[in-house]
């Protein structure tokens, strides 16, 4: 099936969900993103109005401390001598590491094109940014405790492309959260793209702690926008069924609970400093990074205007 | 028709049209199969907890409400079309079976020029029996010969003389016209039954005479045959005059004259008898003198030893031709004539007048040989042939339709059906999506 179906804006439609393809028209809309992404990042450094938050180990300045601040970051000597609370503001070191974990649970092999698609464009984007910065990539697609692949330098890309090109969507895997903490201990940024399936967990900010961590929600545009009539849903992962004559009432409850649940990832993550996205499997791969990486916060998907 | 033991259609043929049923339902389960769409947010669809969801496998065995329902005023509607009747059980099918009259069912049945040995009648009350067999089953049959009941378990045939026959009132369904040949026109509604049979020739009846002849059919025509061989027959002693004009008359008429011990002859037109009549009685020892025609001849006592003469049968039902005080000396009536046994002197008057007066008494009184039928029962009567009208009419009385229970119950139905339609018309593949996204 992979290589099949209808090609649109530089996406397959139609092929094999569970697979990946990343050809080279991908490759060029990947190539002019991390040079847009490159050029802005050079023009916010020199106006100095990098973004100066986030893991890394390399100390900038200080700020008061406000509610929800990590404790660790208290600057305990300005505290005993101006009897004040500061936390120290760090940069991004030239040479961090930058975990991205793909979802590759069944679940992730429906929708047209693939939410799997989707996730391996997102982080393939992340990888070529992230190399184009100078950061380490590693490459995380399933519960084992070693990264797939590790990328050091931009030449790596294309091993990354590849590997992302391997995956595929099958089975019930679960987020190695344990792996992921311990891979990633010296990894500034963590980027966790996922679906729905997996529940929020708290061990799953733990994982924010002392790092950038996002969390990337990949929906099918069935799972947005559901279709009326009688459908029989299936769950890829588990084989369960539920045949349900869905009318427009229907779609409207599912819609709202959907909603709620999003609204509640949304909530959770901003508590704990987790960027949060939800990012249709039709939308293009290049808002989606862009957002990640330098974006204000959440993305409302409904504005994402899927091609689907 | 009748299916089952107490109900009867009307229109039977309309039932074909439950075989649309199973299509219906096809149809109805072909457009109930759901479309398998994979999703990752299943327990977002279980916990909406939306009436009617079920697991896959179990709704498709579950068929809806709506689809049952038509099918059910499908089927009902079809019971009322063909018009149910439900019929008393302890009334049988009524049919009668009405065998025209004819003078030929006597005749032996021929086919193919080879006798079978048993009459018209007897092939038509067996073809009767069999058609009843095979179209109606236990039916109550009411058995009639003309406009007379008769049972059918008798061989004899029930009256031969013509009774009443109207072919086109009897045309009625449930009613059996058994007949000797093919009807012309055809009923539209009775069935019937022709018996057929070849010719059979034989006498068709006397020619009248003098001299008596026989009309007979010898397959194709008639043709005239004098009775040679036939017999008259002379019982007790006859007066001595009477005895010469019969013995001279019987001679040129052709007949045999069989006397008292002689065997009994086969064919007998004319018996002539001598009897102590009451006209003897009447007049005691008196001799009397009694003519007609210009003869006249004298009584005399009976003699000696005339108590063995037959004794005189009653008057009722002859015809006197000679009398004395008022009772007849010589009576008669066909086929049979009746003498005074007294002693008869020679006749008085011209001598050809008493032989030529009783001549035409003999002539007048002979009767014709049994086993006479006409041309037309005698002919060709053609092959059996049978005709299947309709069958017997609802019985009033014993009849109740049943057809508003159905039809009752397909509205019912039909209106249910209705109401449990899903609203909406939705379509699948394709274009049933929400558009809602902004």
């Amino acid at each position: 099936m992979r290589g099949r179906g209808i090609q649109s804006g530089g996406r397959t439609f139609g092929a094999d969900p569970t697979a990946v393809r990343l050809d080279s028209d991908f490759r060029r809309r990947l190539d002019r993103l991390t040079l847009r992404m490159d050029a802005a990042r050079l023009r916010q450094e020199g106006s100095g109005r990098r973004r100066l938050d986030g893991g890394g180990e390399e100390w900038v300045d200080f700020r008061p401390y406000r509610v929800g601040d990590d404790p660790r970051a208290l600057d305990w000597s300005l505290l005993a001598r101006l009897d004040r609370a500061f936390v120290r503001r760090t940069r991004r070191e030239a040479t961090e590491r930058v975990a991205i974990w793909v979802d590759t649970s069944a679940s992730m092999g429906l929708g047209q094109p693939g939410k799997l698609q989707a996730a391996a464009e997102l982080a393939a984007g992340v990888a070529a940014v992230a190399l184009r910065e100078g950061a380490e990539v590693e490459l995380f697609a399933d519960v084992g405790p070693r990264p797939i692949r590790t990328a050091r330098r931009p030449s790596d890309l294309a091993g990354v492309l590849e590997e992302l090109g391997r995956l595929r969507a099958a089975g019930a895997n679960a987020i190695p959260l344990d792996a992921l903490r311990r891979r990633s201990r010296a990894a500034g940024r963590s980027v966790l793209i996922t679906d729905l399936a997996t529940a929020p967990d708290a061990a799953l900010f733990a994982l924010s702690i002392r790092r950038e961590l996002a969390l990337v929600h990949v929906l099918a545009r069935d799972e947005l926008e559901p279709h009326t009539g009688l459908v029989r849903w299936r769950c890829p992962e588990t084989g369960a069924e539920l045949e349900l004559d869905v009318d427009d009432a229907a779609v409207a409850r599912y819609e709202a609970l959907l909603s709620r649940r999003l609204e509640a990832w949304r909530g959770s993550t901003a508590l704990h400093g987790v960027r949060h996205l939800v990012h249709p499997s039709d939308a293009e791969f290049e808002r989606g990074v862009q957002d990640l990486l330098r974006g204000p916060g959440p993305v409302n998907p409904q504005r994402e205007g899927g091609r689907g | 028709m009748t299916l089952g033991a107490h109900v009867e259609w009307g229109m039977p043929g309309l039932l074909w049209i439950a075989a649309l049923t199973p299509l219906l339902l096809l149809l109805g389960l072909r457009r109930d199969r759901a479309r398998v769409v994979p999703t990752g947010t299943l327990a977002l669809w279980r916990e909406l907890d939306l009436p009617g969801a079920t697991g896959g496998d179990d709704r498709r065995r579950r068929p809806r409400l709506w689809l049952i329902a038509t099918t059910i005023a499908l089927l009902a509607l079809t019971l009322a079309l063909a018009e149910p009747r439900r019929v008393d059980p302890r009334v049988a099918p009524a049919w009668q079976v009405v065998i025209r009259p004819d003078p030929g069912w006597a005749l032996a049945f021929t086919e193919g020029g080879v006798t079978s040995g048993a009459t018209r009648w007897e092939h038509g009350l067996e073809a009767a029996r069999g058609f009843l067999e095979r179209h109606a089953p236990g039916a109550e049959v009411s058995w009639r010969y003309g406009d007379r009941q008769f049972d059918p378990g008798r061989p004899a045939i029930p009256n031969r003389e013509p009774t009443d026959f109207d072919a086109g009132r009897l045309d009625l369904p449930g009613t059996l016209l058994v007949l000797p040949s093919a009807p012309t026109p055809r009923p539209r509604r009775a069935s019937w039954i022709a018996v057929g049979g070849g010719a059979v020739p034989g006498p068709v009846g006397p020619d009248p005479g003098p001299p008596p002849t026989l009309r007979v059919f010898d397959g194709s025509g008639l043709v005239a045959r004098a009775p040679a061989g036939d017999a008259v027959v002379a019982e007790g002693e006859l007066p001595a005059p009477v005895l010469g004009v019969l013995e001279d008359w019987a001679a040129s008429r052709g007949f045999v004259l069989a006397r008292a011990g002689d065997p009994r002859p086969d064919v007998v037109w004319l018996v002539v008898s001598a009897a102590a009549t009451q006209a003897a009685a009447a007049t005691g020892a008196a001799a009397i003198e009694v003519g007609r025609d210009g003869w006249s001849v004298r009584l005399d006592p009976p003699a000696a030893g005339a108590d063995q003469a037959l004794p005189d049968p009653d008057e009722a039902g002859w015809r006197p031709w000679l009398l004395a005080d008022g009772h007849g000396v010589v009576r008669w009536r066909p086929g049979r004539v009746l003498l005074d046994a007294r002693s008869w002197s020679l006749p008085a008057g011209p001598a050809p007048a008493f032989a030529l007066s009783f001549a035409r008494l003999f002539d007048g009184a002979l009767l014709a040989p049994p086993g006479r039928a006409p041309v037309s029962a005698r002919a060709d009567q053609g092959v059996r042939a049978t005709g299947l009208g309709e069958l017997p009419a609802a019985r009033s009385g014993a009849d109740r339709p049943l057809a508003a229970w159905p039809a009752a119950l397909a509205a019912a139905m039909l209106a249910l059906a209705a109401l449990s339609f899903p609203a909406g018309v939705r379509g699948f593949p394709g274009g049933a999506r929400r558009s809602n996204a902004t």
